[in-house]
């Protein structure tokens, strides 16, 4: 058969060397524990995909004015749903960019005002934070917490990055205001081909603000389907570089956090993996009917957020920190989801790469590669039954004159078959025995003798007419010699 | 069990395409005849078997197609046969239909009594009369087969191999291997190491094992005379339309998705793909959707 000459997408060279062994790292002593795992205790609030930056890999620049934003109104429906708020210590605000949003402060504020609520926090460019009077106007209304994208070491690659001249000393601004301010600062950098090999850089220039974590989320390709906007880079050439800035924060007395990334690449720093994701409002309102309809009414959700890229790992059915990502997009909080789907569709499942801690042995392999796990064993006794009958025409559940084959029963020495048939007005057994000259039978084939039944109320042309054919026709393919099954 | 109601079978769709509807007691299988139960409610929507006959009217063969499905399944009773479209290099290039009999009881699915049934439709090439212990065994057709302008040969699946009869001789064809994708990855990725058409070094596992189908019911690797192949049971519509379109099947069958989205969500396909990269890289050939009837 001619071969289609249709190549595959994207194939690319994979590396083949595996990555160097997780023991190579050494974890200092005083290494501080991973920070709290926020997501588990966090409602994330979305405003409206705008921004004053445009980082070229955040996925906001792809869908600007797709999402107008959580109205303050459905905000307050949502969290006057009975169990809406349960588990939920912190409320956080993201966008976009939620300081260009005027009425951030009712929002602050009403976030405070709910019971359980312990932390209020902004996920910002920090670039509005420099207006120290701003600044204070949110701490006051109860923003305690800045969570500030920070993806370059110097104004060179950050103003790159961000595509706005001067961004880097605006952003320094705004989090040396919340140093000063005495506020909670934690920095988030992208992990991206454009600033992997600057990522301890990144920590040294921020640790002198004192953040109180730093995190390093991996590409995040929403809206990037096809992994070909080149922002992705190899999980294997990542990852020293990524090792490094782990070890520069808990040098530092940073803790880190790590997203998004292979956690069995990081060997004992590991300990700060977490893919966990905080629920969104969004999320949440599709789960309470009462609540979604209360949001649907006031927003409408858009279709982009079903666009969520999937993550998954090929080893994820036999790693131990695997996720089972019922939810799409949502792992566990301390599970590892593995690789982005476009990443995997570009650049493979790095099977060689990835080091799996495996909770199960190695499967054996019969334990599920056929589908009939008893080859060996030879035909069942009715298939036996069925290729004799075959032999003469017939077959279970066949019509023969009127009547129905309706059970064909064998002994196990041999020495009886008996075809039950039975029609609407009776039934007749006919019974076949090995050929016995010693005794009389009605009918006699090569090989066989046949005896047969006839129900009391069963017409007797109809049972005549029935029996002369099955001697027939075990008459006429009977050559002799032949054994019962 | 009751045959579908003839009147069932005359409605049709704006392409003019019969359509046959999901009644209270249907049942769903996969391609290994495993039962499911439907992902949502089914009644009134579309039986998987619409594509197929969407696929006989892509071949300009919509009567002898769709008269084959109702003459087998009027002999062996509804929901019991498997089918599969075949393409090659975006064309439907046949069909097949699978019989299964786990029980290996071989009654009313002996091969000498169906290819009595199939006879007056299909002209089949097979006398093997030995006792086998098969789980299985399928039936290929082309356009010219249904017209009877060619003869049809059959494969006998033994444990995890098949064989192709020839009158009444049997030639070694295919091995085959099935696997939960997740929990059985080492050894997918050993039956795929161990193939002369996969690189690893050369070659994207991951467009071989594509994301949205690797999370499949269970995974078969099989190796061929002259590919190997993959395939991906029990994966939900939107992954199954995306796999008929990335693999480039006819127009025709592509937009039967789209055109009756909302009528196939309580389904699940199985799909498949050979593969050949003997002597240059890895290249998708046959690719493959199945359903049953
Ligand atoms: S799930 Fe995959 S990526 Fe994550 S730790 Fe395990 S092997 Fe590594």
């Amino acid at each position: 058969m001619a071969l289609s000459s249709e190549k595959m997408p994207a194939l690319r060279t994979l590396k083949t060397e595996p990555a160097p062994a997780a023991s190579s790292v050494h974890l200092p002593e005083n290494a501080p524990a991973p920070p709290e795992r926020w997501a588990e205790n966090s409602l994330l609030v979305a405003f409206s995909f705008r921004c004053n930056l445009a980082c070229t890999f955040c996925m906001v620049e792809d869908v600007l004015h797709a999402f107008e934003g959580t109205t303050l109104e459905t905000f307050r429906r949502f969290a006057a749903q009975p169990g809406a708020l349960d588990g939920i210590r912190r409320i956080v605000f993201s966008g976009g960019e939620v300081t260009l949003a005027k009425n951030l402060l009712e929002y602050i504020e009403f976030a405070r005002s709910l019971s359980g609520i312990e932390h209020v926090r902004l996920q910002t460019n920090a670039v509005r934070l420099a207006d120290k009077a701003y600044l204070k106007s949110l701490a006051d209304a109860g923003c305690d917490e800045y969570f500030v994208s920070f993806h370059g070491h110097n104004a060179q690659v950050f103003d790159l990055i961000t595509q706005k001249k001067g961004s880097f000393e605006e952003v320094l601004s705004g989090i040396e205001a919340v140093r000063q301010a005495g506020l909670t600062l934690i920095t988030n950098t992208a992990i991206a081909a454009q600033n992997v090999n600057h990522l301890a850089e990144i920590v040294k220039t921020v640790s002198p603000f004192a953040p109180a974590s730093m995190e390093f989320w991996n590409y995040w390709p929403r809206a990037d389907e096809k992994a070909e906007r080149g922002h992705f880079v190899r999980v294997g050439d990542a990852r020293q570089p990524l090792i490094e800035a782990l070890l520069a924060c808990v040098e530092r007395g940073i803790a880190p956090t790590v997203k998004w990334f292979p956690k069995c690449l990081l060997g004992p720093l590991a300990m700060y993996h977490d893919d966990g994701q905080p629920k969104s409002l969004i999320e949440l309102s599709a789960r309470l009917p009462d609540a979604k309809k209360a949001f649907l009414e006031g927003d409408p959700i858009p279709d982009y957020f079903e666009r969520e890229p999937g993550y998954a790992c090929i080893y994820e059915g036999v790693c131990e920190h695997a996720d089972n990502l019922s939810e799409k997009g949502t792992p566990a909080s301390g599970r590892c989801a593995g690789l982005a789907e476009p990443y995997i569709s570009r650049f493979g499942w790095e099977a060689n790469t990835l080091q799996p801690k495996r909770k199960v042995a190695v499967a054996d392999y019969d334990s599920t590669m056929s589908l009939v796990r008893d080859a060996g064993e030879k035909r069942s006794s009715a298939g036996k039954v069925a290729v004799w009958l075959d032999r003469f025409g017939f077959s279970q559940g066949a019509r023969v004159e009127g009547f129905t084959l309706v059970s064909v029963t064998p002994t196990q020495d041999k020495s009886l078959l008996s075809l039950a048939f039975q029609s609407v007005g009776g039934n007749v057994v006919v019974r076949i025995a090995p050929k016995n000259e010693s005794r009389r039978a009605p009918v006699r084939t090569p090989s066989f003798d046949l005896f047969y039944n006839v129900g009391d109320r069963t017409p007797k042309e109809a049972a005549s007419a029935l029996i002369r054919t099955v001697a027939l026709a075990i008459q006429s393919n009977d050559p002799g010699q032949l054994t019962l099954p | 069990m009751s045959l579908l109601p003839a009147s069932k079978l005359v409605l049709k769709d704006r392409t003019g395409q019969t359509l046959e509807r999901c009644e209270d007691g249907d049942l769903f299988h996969d391609y290994v005849l495993g039962q499911y139960t439907p992902l949502a409610p089914h009644t009134n929507k579309l039986r998987s078997v619409n594509l197929l006959y969407r696929s006989f009217a892509e071949c300009g063969v919509s009567s002898e197609g769709t008269h084959l499905v109702h003459h087998v399944r009027n002999a062996l009773g509804p929901f019991r046969t498997v089918w599969g479209i075949k393409t090659l290099a975006g064309k439907i290039t046949g069909w097949e239909f699978y019989f299964y009999d786990f029980a290996r009881t071989h009654a009313d699915l002996s091969i000498s009594r169906m290819c009595g049934v199939l006879a007056p439709l299909l002209t089949v090439d097979c006398a093997v009369s030995r006792e086998l212990p098969w789980h299985m065994w399928s039936v290929e057709f082309s356009p010219q087969h249904l017209q009877k302008k060619a003869t049809s040969a059959v494969d006998i699946y033994i444990d995890m191999r098949s064989y192709k009869a020839h009158g009444s001789t049997l030639a070694f064809e295919n091995v085959y291997t099935f696997h939960d994708s997740r929990k059985d990855i080492d050894a997918v990725l050993h039956r795929l190491r161990s193939s002369v058409h996969f690189d690893d070094a050369r070659d994207n596992l991951g467009a071989l094992i594509p994301p949205w189908l690797f999370r499949c019911g269970r995974m078969c690797v099989a190796n061929k005379r002259r590919a190997d192949g993959l395939y991906f049971s029990r994966i939900a519509t939107p992954a199954a339309q995306r796999f008929v379109a990335e693999r480039a099947f006819p127009e025709s069958v592509v937009r039967f998705f789209a055109e009756h989205r909302g009528e196939l969500d309580h389904l699940l396909w199985d799909v498949g793909f050979d593969f050949v990269g003997d002597t240059e890289p890895l290249v998708i050939t046959k690719a493959s959707i199945y359903g049953s009837f």
